[in-house]
């Protein structure tokens, strides 16, 4: 039985992925509180603004329609250690939060790779100031995410909201920051790709800058959705049990003050409520070099044609996959390993596209075929791969989420035996993020402005985000890959390479990819703490220590 | 003995630090506990991470053969760990005062613990003293910086006296690591002979019942067979806990370098060969092999207390 959880305490953000719920556009405004007083009037003025977990109208985990109407535009608020300190929360509650939140990102690079091309001095002059000077040092985040309109723009709902949110600031006393990147706006751009149909109408597309589709693997907890959608949604997402069936994650790994995966609360604060309901989040604004990355796979996939006797097309395609774990479109090579098992399985499949473009209301079968089709994409097991010829260990999809991959007793033919998830169950991220910069050709060169805001939500930004990044992301023991990085995200010390093992019965060798640049280097980011509505009022009344 | 296991020689020591001040390097009154302190805190480590290496600097200890590990910490008191937990109702009846304190464990002086595990074939004291001569004549004037510290290093003037000492501070290494075996040894699993050994008990048991030579009733032979059953159950335990694993494959550290060497070297060829032909492919690696000699395990090699093999392969 799971409780249920509070979800007008919860910010939105938490739960939902606005991204995946129709909301394409994000602008992350940032703040600076030079008083008590004034940061006090903002946060009190937003609270009510705020958008919190409760179940949405019409929305897949709204089975029974009593949710709340879908707002046109969302607001989520989130503090730094700073920030908390500049609102006179008390030292007896802050001393309880945690040592990586109270050092922040940048304190943190050596654990997370900002080094080198990530290094402070590359990033955008609003992070990098904030690091530097006190007085420009960011407090407060509010994020805005908002729906399309039909002709592919933001509904104006958004800019009314931004308007509302920087009088109110100006009103409180609290400073607006620039300096986000060479843009003047005063604001984090980001919103995903959009493409045109058919019918001239713009689509929101999952895809990112180097042409994958993202965001398909996100956890479900506990309490996120309502029993009937967590079954579909918990397959492959939640965590895998002895029994081989798929679960939910426990929801003290994202929602602080319940219990996690270890049978454990979190760590707390004094009072309890200012965490309870709360979560921490890991902004982080990361630039892809689109063309490095292309020249990259242009002259590995020569080699790689040349040396397994196929088409160039066919090599660049499959060098993609193996570097990600998924084709672009998204088919995870754990269900179709092969470029010929990729054609077989886009024409087993040739209905879905049709059914996803679908105007008018879907017939119960296609329905139920578009659901077995997200099935696929999601729905596996790295029990079936040990070798890793299908899915390369180093793939980026096999480190960011483990799976059963490092089940000890993966090789053991008696499934009693088996331990699922259990390793990686305490390792998971809630990705909330969406690409920033312009889509359009000829704009993805190396040098423009684009890449992905990347943002994890976890209970413990030691333990789960920094873990993963660290451990798994640009570090391969776990992974069985030594010291290979990520052969996406990875940072690239000198000699950088990626190893391709082969399925042994093909008669083909392993392909290394060497001589590997850097694709993705941090251009700005901090910790922040999103506390619940609860937290919040009493953050802005000042009421956490009421004695 | 478990100070010898799996092809290593575990040797912990614990040598008492010396009481009162002592003048310092620069000239400041210090405790012997806070130079070493500084000592061991500044004495350079192994090549393992970015800054060891960027040092430019070793350990003193990597030049000396056969080193796997060398660690050195201080024990400077027994943490106390509260009231031992009790029952309060046991208490009540047994009349145990909660305001009579406990006894509370001491140190009475701080201990330096040097650990070393080191390649040995038999574990017997010749080997250890072959270790701790190379020790001496490799590392002497660390091993005096370290050592001035402790108390009955005066006495210590060359490589048989350091051995003396080495020996009065040797304490039992009762759960060693073996690091290298990475694979079971079925030799050694306990389940399999507790399941012969009872079954062994057993039949003997029924044998016993039948042959009616059994004279004190079925009850004390069933009594006598759990109790026979269990005696050998312990003693198969302490046995297999305490027997001394074999040698793992290429565990010693010659092996272990060019292993690390070997690897190095040949990830670097798969990767520059790819796509060869196989004439090509099989030249190349004749040449290879004579370049890196991979059964030559003195070289070339990884330097011992090198994190990778970089500069001898460039």
């Amino acid at each position: 039985m799971t409780r249920n959880l509070d979800l007008a305490d919860i910010q939105g953000n938490i739960v939902r992925a606005y991204g995946r719920f129709g909301f394409p556009f994000a602008r992350y405004f940032l703040f600076h509180i030079p008083t008590t007083k004034a940061g006090r009037a903002f946060v009190q003025k937003i609270e009510p603004r705020l958008t919190t977990a409760e179940r949405w109208q019409g929305g897949p985990d709204d089975p029974d329609q009593s949710g709340v109407p879908v707002p046109r535009v969302t607001l989520n608020v989130g503090f730094t250690w700073k920030g908390l300190v500049a609102l006179d929360v008390p030292i007896s509650t802050l001393s309880g939060l945690p040592h990586e939140f109270i050092e922040g990102m940048v304190k943190r690079a050596p654990i997370l790779g900002d080094e080198g091309a990530s290094d402070l001095g590359q990033w955008d002059p609003v992070w990098r100031r904030s690091a530097e000077n006190d007085t420009s040092a960011i407090h407060l985040m509010v994020s805005i995410s908002a729906q399309m309109a039909n002709d592919g723009q933001p509904v104006p709902e958004l800019e009314a909201q931004s308007n509302w949110l920087r009088k109110t600031a100006r009103d409180s006393g609290v400073k607006l920051l620039r300096g986000h990147a060479r843009s003047n706006a005063d604001y984090q751009q980001a919103g995903a790709r959009l493409d045109q149909a058919a019918d001239g109408s713009m689509k929101i597309s999952p895809k990112e800058h180097f042409g994958f589709v993202d965001g398909i693997g996100d956890p479900v907890f506990e309490g996120q959705f309502e029993p009937t959608v967590e079954t579909t949604r918990v397959k492959g997402r939640g965590k895998l049990t002895k029994e081989q069936t798929w679960k939910p994650l426990a929801t003290g790994e994202f929602l602080l003050g319940h219990v996690d995966e270890s049978q454990e609360l979190p760590p707390t604060t004094l009072p309890v409520q200012f965490t309870q309901n709360g979560s921490f989040m890991a902004f982080r604004k990361l630039h892809e070099d689109v063309g490095a990355f292309q020249d990259y796979i242009d002259e590995q996939s020569a080699k790689f044609a040349r040396i397994m006797g196929i088409s160039v097309e066919e090599a660049s395609e499959t060098l993609r996959a193996k570097m990600v774990g998924r084709w672009a479109n998204g088919v995870p090579l754990m269900a179709a390993p092969t470029f010929r098992d990729l054609k077989k399985f886009e024409k087993n499949w040739a209905d879905i596209p049709g059914i996803r473009a679908k105007s008018s209301e879907r017939t119960q079968t296609e329905k139920a075929r578009l659901q077995a089709y997200k099935d696929v994409l999601i729905d596996f097991r790295y029990r079936d791969d040990q070798d890793g010829a299908k899915c390369p260990f180093g793939a980026h999809i096999r480190r960011g989420n483990i799976r059963d991959f490092m089940d000890p007793r993966l090789a053991s033919d008696a499934p009693g035996t088996w331990d699922g998830s259990a390793i990686s169950n305490r390792r998971r991220i809630l990705r909330r993020g969406l690409p920033y910069g312009s889509f359009d050709p000829g704009a993805e060169r190396s040098d423009q402005e684009h890449g992905v805001i990347f943002l994890a939500v976890c209970a413990s930004l030691e333990r789960q985000f920094e873990f993963v990044l660290q451990q798994w992301i640009n570090y391969g023991m776990d992974v069985r890959s030594g010291n290979d990085t990520c052969p996406l995200l990875g940072v690239r010390p000198e000699g950088a390479k990626f190893v391709i093992a082969a399925d042994p019965d093909s008669g083909h060798p392993p392909f290394i990819m060497d001589g590997m640049p850097q694709f993705v280097s941090t251009r700005g980011g901090e910790y922040f703490f999103l506390p619940s509505v609860t937290s919040l009022r009493m953050i802005a009344n000042g009421t956490v220590d009421p004695t | 003995m478990a100070n010898f296991d799996g092809g290593h020689y575990f040797l912990t020591m614990l040598a008492p630090i010396r009481r009162g001040v002592l003048t310092d390097v620069d000239g400041a009154d210090r405790s012997p506990q806070q130079i070493l302190r500084q000592i061991l805190g500044t004495l350079p480590v192994a090549q393992q991470d970015a800054p060891s290496l960027a040092s430019g600097l070793n350990s003193p200890f990597a030049a000396v053969p056969g080193t796997h590990f060398v660690r050195f910490f201080i024990i400077d008191e027994l943490r106390f760990n509260g009231r031992r937990p009790s029952n309060p109702i046991i208490d009540l009846f047994t009349g145990v005062d909660m305001l009579a304190p406990e006894t509370v464990d001491d140190l009475i002086d701080p201990y330096l613990v040097l650990t070393v595990d080191f390649d040995a074939k038999t574990g017997d004291d010749a080997e250890l003293r072959a270790y701790t001569d190379a020790l001496w004549r490799r590392a002497e004037p660390t091993l005096r910086l370290i050592f001035d510290n402790c108390m009955g290093f005066d006495a210590v003037k060359d490589a048989t006296s350091f051995y003396l000492y080495v020996k009065k501070c040797q304490v039992k290494t009762t759960m060693p690591f073996t690091d290298y075996w990475t694979v079971p040894m079925p030799r050694w699993a306990l389940p399999g002979l507790v399941g012969k050994a009872l079954a062994g008990v057993g039949a003997l048991a029924l044998a016993v019942a039948f042959s009616g030579l059994w004279p004190w009733g079925p009850v004390r032979l069933i009594l006598a067979t759990i109790a026979v059953a269990l005696v050998i159950c312990l003693w198969l335990t302490i046995k297999v806990g305490t027997a001394i694993w074999p040698k793992a494959p290429h565990s010693d550290l010659q092996s272990v370098l060019k292993a690390l060497y070997t690897q190095q070297a040949f990830v670097d060829f798969a990767t520059r060969h790819q796509g060869m032909s196989d004439q090509d492919l099989h030249e190349a690696f004749g040449r290879f092999c004579q370049t890196h000699r991979p059964d030559d395990l003195k070289s070339p090699t990884q330097k011992p207390g090198a994190l990778t093999s970089k500069e001898h392969l460039a």
